[in-house]
């Protein structure tokens, strides 16, 4: 590849969105919003033909060759090299390089790409809100940030874009801020999100630390390339952290996977996502679906080389990821607030994804957030639709009927349900059997995690299914609904594009039970995430395929016999297990155990820090000592009485315990 | 440089409040021009001071200090060098004082006989990569402080000529090389400062100003008693008997100490304190109440919370340094070992302030308050920077403390605002004003994040080279530290949530058209005016611009932090074994 045409247009897709964002920040909202809505678009759908000739000219290249690094400036040097005096010292240092290849680039094409249809939908859908340049502001700002994540050469410049998409993240969800619901929740993801964060800065230290080169000196480098070069599978293999044992790797893999787990809302961190779904609509598809809570996938993957050599930390990733998956599943089915489910739904499929990845099968991984990325903006864009038309109603139980009135939004949203449950020639039947078909022969305890994640489905397919018949189907259960009326085309034509995605991109990889016809997506990845590994034997993995598909079907089938025909009573879980019913109804009560074990005894030491330790400890030692010394002064004042006796009887007395004494020291 | 720049940036300010004093009371426009005038052009003195700084080729090849008589074995190059160095001698008794100490030998033959040892001091004033940053930092500040100084400011004279003499004894003690000097300045600083808080501010501000010059005082007590230690114990040990800052450095090589006694305590066995110890714990005390470090801060929140916003500006924003910068100035150079030796507590204590300042500014309710306490706690990370002793804290302490003046005077001026328009301080009273000021909300918004150490703003920097420092000598501290980290996200959203978000909220006011009223009412607007706007203007760029490109403070800073490192170093060898090591080569008489 060319460096300077990369440069160039690297340059172009970074600059563009933040261009747009200054534009928009810097006239302190003034601009007309005409020109904003061509402007927040614009920049974005700009940054994607960018992208997209990013991707031409490097699909002219062998695939050997599709890697490129190209530096910025240089951020920050601490060394002194020796001379004039001082010897030399190493110290922290760090450029802004970007790193172009087939894996930046798919994460960059799906977050302009996607990001582009999402900005069009959001001119019609924020067209009427009082905050249209703020929000368009912070919706560039986040493309910014997001590419800044995936594009970064530099494990520092990594972190940065980490957290300013968790900032983008914050200013979205608390954008209608005279909410105090969304206040609360905004201020919730963003902790959550610097707890994440330290965890990533620690396990950045450690890396630059302790890294070795081959002759065994301290590197000393936060570049990735060099970083993966060292530990990992390269040309001239060796374990650059090695020399510390396994501990060290592990701690690394365990720390970068806790900003994994914030960003991508797993347990334990995962209690920020649903209450996110205050933002608007467009910000869940965008942020809260297809890109930013995918972030954690694409580090885990982009940090393969390390995982490589931890295998307990790799252990742990597919661990939390599958068991996310399963508990999200569960919570989803007893949700009623239409983008919460979709938002477990978010949680659940990320968790699959964290599983593939925490496994090994890392284009697995990828691919299903490529199609993932495509369904969940689509389910969420139909639902914005939904909600624009019944007036920010967000309860199914308010909806009911609207396929009747909503055609299109109908359709796109029930080609997304089906995507998700991984209903075949749908996106999500090739990624996800492709995704759980692995979990046959890799990762810990084969194949029980399978067996979970395979049982997922029925969940999946069950709650998404289930909001199809209560928001569409049946009959329109209040007013809002009885009045619904299909959005206008700026918001239909993205919805239905992305149902077109979410129909086709599937057949990019066909990749299962040890067939494979086509591996378009897998084969471009390679040169970054390596060869897919062994998989089972043809006839456990078509079993196995054939399984998945069962269950998927298995829970459309539920929904279509509590539903539609009324077959099981819908308050059977709910009376028979009761407790089950709670325990998903309520989120598994993680809410309430984070609030009594870390926010209130925060609270509490806090407050008594202000109103005991401070007034008492602190403030009265210094009060204290000032009355001791006013209370001394006073006393010693009463010797002033000013009488010649007081002082003379002092004097006397004083100066016969004088003699006494020197009388006893001459004897 | 050929003429003396540094003099001259402390006399424009001295100069200024000269003036100011012929110019009549009542004349409030020409009182602000000549103090905005004088505060520009001292800031602008200091950066060409900062230009010339990297313009000088090789900054330390010609100015070591002990060079002067060229003999190898007792020749001692100061580990730290400074530049635009100005000496004029100001007292001497006896013996000679070339501009660069003599020779070390020759001084041991000179002063080891009978006889009063001398009493040396010069005006001598120098920079480095330390001071020069919180020169160009206090000189922006005081601008600032200048811009936001209101018209209707009581006794609007008296302010000014006290804010350009704080000016002085501000620089003074950055610039100066003497200890002498330097506590002259020291104290000189506090008379002023003092006066600004009995003066201007709330009706708690008697209380403040007692509590603060007393506990200052009792500092600086302290840290006179030390200054006379250091000249007798390095006197007596090397027969360099000064006061000059970098012979006396350069002469620490020679200084040893023995602990040849041991207490013990529960079974084990401690080395006793000896004297560097002790004067080294006199020093951390003053600078520790300066900073100031939990638990000696109870000063702060009082004087914080009841001063004028001007005088915050400069006050919270340049004067906390001063401590910060005794630390690495004369704490790290002069007593190496002790540095080491009390590296855990001091660690110890950055980590605690940390921790307090931000638990505390969590419960506040006071956003005066909750500035005031977060101040703490990001001075906790630069005496944990400082205190790493390694060239990554060191420089993230020096980039903090610049990063630190510029956001908490931002933070104080927002807080001000905010107090100006709707006369409360309180956060339950006020909310939703991003509704009433959508800028204010935005500049807020950046100044809040520079706060919480949002990365491409300043303050990420800064706390991850500390925190990168203090992973190397203990990985358990800064995983502690960066506990803080966290809670700073929390308490900062709290403010700057609980003010412009929510429903709208404002005493006596009930709707957007009300809350605008009042503003407008009491101060003329409600949004960012265009004063304010230019005060926060270069602190909100500031902060940005060190963020996205911090490479050139640290191309100044990293010079003098391997240098401030290699003088702590000199310590470290003692300390890995038991700290009785004599160094090869010198002459030296134990002490006790």
């Amino acid at each position: 590849m060319n460096p300077t045409l990369i440069l160039v247009l690297s340059a172009v897709i970074l600059g563009l969105p933040t261009a747009g964002f200054l534009v928009n920040a810097l006239t302190l909202g003034r601009l007309p919003r005409r020109l904003v809505a061509w402007m927040g678009p614009g920049v974005v759908l700009a940054a994607f033909a960018a992208t997209v000739v990013t991707l031409i000219s490097m699909l002219s290249r062998p695939a050997t060759d599709r890697g490129i690094t190209i530096v910025f400036w240089h951020w920050l040097n601490a060394s002194v090299a020796s001379g004039s005096g001082v010897s030399a010292q190493a110290g922290f240092n760090a450029n802004f390089s970007v790193r172009i290849d087939p894996l930046s680039v798919l994460m960059m094409l799906v977050i302009t790409g996607i990001g582009g249809l999402i900005h069009v939908y959001s001119v019609g859908y924020m067209a009427h809100d009082r905050g249209f340049n703020r929000f368009f502001a912070y919706m560039n700002l986040f493309i910014t940030s997001m590419l800044l994540l995936v594009m970064s050469n530099t494990l520092v410049f990594l972190i940065i874009g980490w957290a300013m998409v968790a900032f983008a993240s914050y200013a979205l969800i608390a954008f209608w801020y005279d909410r105090p619901s969304a206040v609360v929740a905004g201020r919730k993801a963003f902790v959550t999100q610097v707890i994440g964060d330290v965890g990533l800065v620690l396990g950045a230290f450690l890396i630059f630390l302790n890294l070795r080169g081959p002759a065994g000196n301290l590197l000393h480098t936060v570049n990735m390339q060099t970083i993966f070069a060292n530990v990992g599978p390269g040309a001239h293999f060796h374990n650059g952290l090695g020399a510390y044992g396994a501990g060290l790797v592990t701690a690394i893999g365990i720390l970068l996977f806790l900003g994994a787990a914030a960003k991508s809302a797993q347990w334990p961190l995962h209690t920020w996502l649903p209450d996110a779904m205050e933002g608007p609509t467009p910000v869940s598809a965008l942020i809260h679906a297809a890109t930013m809570v995918t972030a954690g996938v694409y580090l885990v993957a982009r940090f393969h080389p390390i995982y490589q050599q931890a295998p307990v930390a790799a252990a742990v990733v597919a661990c939390v990821g599958i068991g996310t998956a399963l508990m999200a599943g569960i919570i989803g089915c007893t949700q009623y607030d239409i983008k919460r489910v979709i938002a477990y739904s978010t949680m659940s499929q990320i968790g699959l994804m964290i599983f593939a990845v925490g496994i090994g099968a890392y284009s697995a991984g990828m691919f299903q957030f490529f199609t993932h990325a495509c369904f969940k903006a689509l389910l969420f864009l139909a639902a914005g639709n939904v909600i624009h038309s019944l007036h920010d109603d967000q309860d199914v139980r308010l909806m009911g009927g609207l396929s009747r009135r909503m055609k299109w939004t109908y359709w796109s949203f029930a080609i997304g349900a089906l995507a998700l449950s991984g209903i075949p020639i749908f996106a999500g039947f090739f990624s996800k059997e492709e995704l759980l078909g692995n979990g046959l022969a890799l990762g810990p305890a084969v194949p029980w995690l399978w067996v979970i994640g395979v049982s997922v489905n029925v969940l999946t397919s069950f709650y998404i299914f289930r909001v199809v018949w209560l928001a569409f189907r049946g009959e329109p259960r209040s007013e809002h609904a009885e009045r619904a009326h299909e959005a206008p085309p700026l918001m239909l034509i993205p919805v239905m594009i992305l149902a077109g995605l979410a129909t086709v991109v599937g057949f990019l990889n066909i990749d299962f039970a040890g067939f494979a016809p086509v591996t378009v997506f897998s084969a471009f990845l390679q040169p970054v995430l390596g060869s897919p590994h062994s998989q089972a034997s043809a006839a456990i993995a078509g079993l196995a395929l054939l399984a998945g598909v069962v269950l998927s079907l298995l829970g459309v089938g539920l929904v279509w016999a509590v539903y539609e025909r009324g077959l099981i009573a819908r308050d059977l879980i709910s009376k028979r297990a009761a407790w089950l019913y709670r325990l998903s109804f309520n989120k598994f009560y993680w809410d309430e155990i984070y609030d009594v074990a870390l926010v209130r005894p925060t609270v509490a030491l806090a407050t008594t820090v202000r109103g005991l330790i401070e007034p008492n400890l602190i403030d009265g030692a210094v009060t204290g000592i000032r009355e001791v010394v006013g209370t001394l002064a006073d006393d010693f004042r009463t010797f002033q009485t000013g009488y010649l006796k007081d002082y003379a009887l002092v004097f006397f007395f004083f100066a016969v315990v004088g003699l006494v004494v020197l009388g006893l020291r001459l004897s | 440089m050929s003429w003396p720049i540094l003099a001259v940036i402390l006399l424009v300010p001295l100069c200024g409040a000269m003036l100011l004093l012929v110019v009549p009371g009542s004349r409030s426009g020409v009182i602000r021009v000549v103090l905005a005038t004088v505060t520009a052009v001292t800031l602008g003195l200091s950066c060409v001071l900062l230009v010339a700084f990297l313009a000088v080729p090789s900054p330390a090849s010609s100015r070591l200090t002990g060079t002067a008589n060229g003999q190898s074995l007792t020749t001692v190059h100061s580990p730290v060098t400074f530049q635009f160095q100005e000496q004029v001698n100001w007292l001497h008794t006896s013996g000679s004082l070339s501009r660069f100490q003599p020779a070390l030998n020759e001084g041991n033959n000179a002063f080891n006989q009978s006889g009063p040892p001398p009493i040396n001091f010069s005006f001598h004033l120098g920079v480095d990569g330390l001071s020069v940053w919180l020169i160009a930092l206090a000189a922006l500040l005081f601008l600032v402080a200048a811009v936001v100084l209101s018209r209707k400011e009581p006794h609007l004279k008296a302010f000014a000529v006290l804010m350009l003499l704080s000016e002085v004894g501000v620089i003074g003690v950055l610039t100066s090389l003497d200890l002498v000097l330097f506590y002259f300045f020291w104290e000189a600083a506090l008379i002023p400062l003092y006066f600004l808080m009995l003066g201007w501010g709330d009706e708690r501000r008697g209380r403040a100003a007692i509590k603060f010059i007393v506990y200052t005082v009792a500092g600086s007590l302290f840290m006179l008693l030390a200054i006379i230690g250091v000249y007798f114990v390095t006197g007596t040990q090397t027969g360099v008997y000064t006061f000059d800052v970098p012979t006396l450095i350069a002469a620490q090589s020679f200084v040893q100490t023995i602990h040849s006694t041991t207490f013990s305590l529960f079974g084990h066995s401690f080395p006793a304190l000896n004297p560097q110890d002790w004067l080294f714990l006199a020093f951390a005390l003053a600078f520790a109440i300066k900073v100031p470090l939990v638990p000696f801060h109870s000063w702060l929140p009082d004087a914080y919370s009841s001063g004028r916003t001007p005088f915050l500006v400069f006050f919270a924003g340049i004067v906390s340094k001063l401590g910060a910068f005794g630390f690495i100035r004369y704490n790290l150079t002069l007593f190496p070992q002790a540095s080491h030796f009390f590296q855990p507590l001091l660690m110890g204590l950055g980590v605690a302030s940390i921790l307090y300042g931000a638990l505390a500014a969590l419960a506040q309710s006071d956003i005066k308050r909750i500035v005031a306490y977060a101040s703490i706690s990001h001075l906790g990370f630069v005496v944990l920077g400082i205190f790493a002793l390694n060239v990554d804290g060191l420089n993230g302490a020096i980039i903090q403390m610049v990063n630190h003046g510029v956001v908490i005077a931002a933070l104080f001026i927002c807080v001000g605002i905010f107090e100006a328009r709707f006369a409360t301080r309180r956060l339950a009273d006020l909310g939703g004003l991003a509704k009433a000021m959508p800028v204010m909300a935005g500049v807020f918004l950046v100044v809040a994040l520079a706060g919480l150490g949002m990365p491409l703003l300043n303050s990420f920097v800064g706390e991850f080279l500390i925190l990168l420092g203090a992973f190397q000598v203990s990985p358990a501290w800064a995983v502690i530290a960066s506990l803080g980290v966290i809670l700073a996200c929390w308490y900062m959203l709290r403010m700057y949530q609980g003010l412009t978000q929510g429903p709208l909220r404002a005493p006596g006011a009930s709707n957007e058209e009300s809350v605008v009223q009042l503003a407008v009412q009491r101060i003329g607007r409600v949004d960012l005016g265009p004063i304010e706007l230019v005060a926060l203007a270069p602190l909100v760029a500031l902060m940005v611009v060190i963020g996205v490109y911090p490479a050139p403070i640290i191309r100044y800073s990293r010079f003098s932090a391997a240098q401030y490192v290699q003088a702590v170093d000199r310590g470290s060898l003692a300390k890995t074994s038991d700290r009785t090591v004599t160094p090869p080569g010198s002459s030296y008489r134990g002490v006790g």
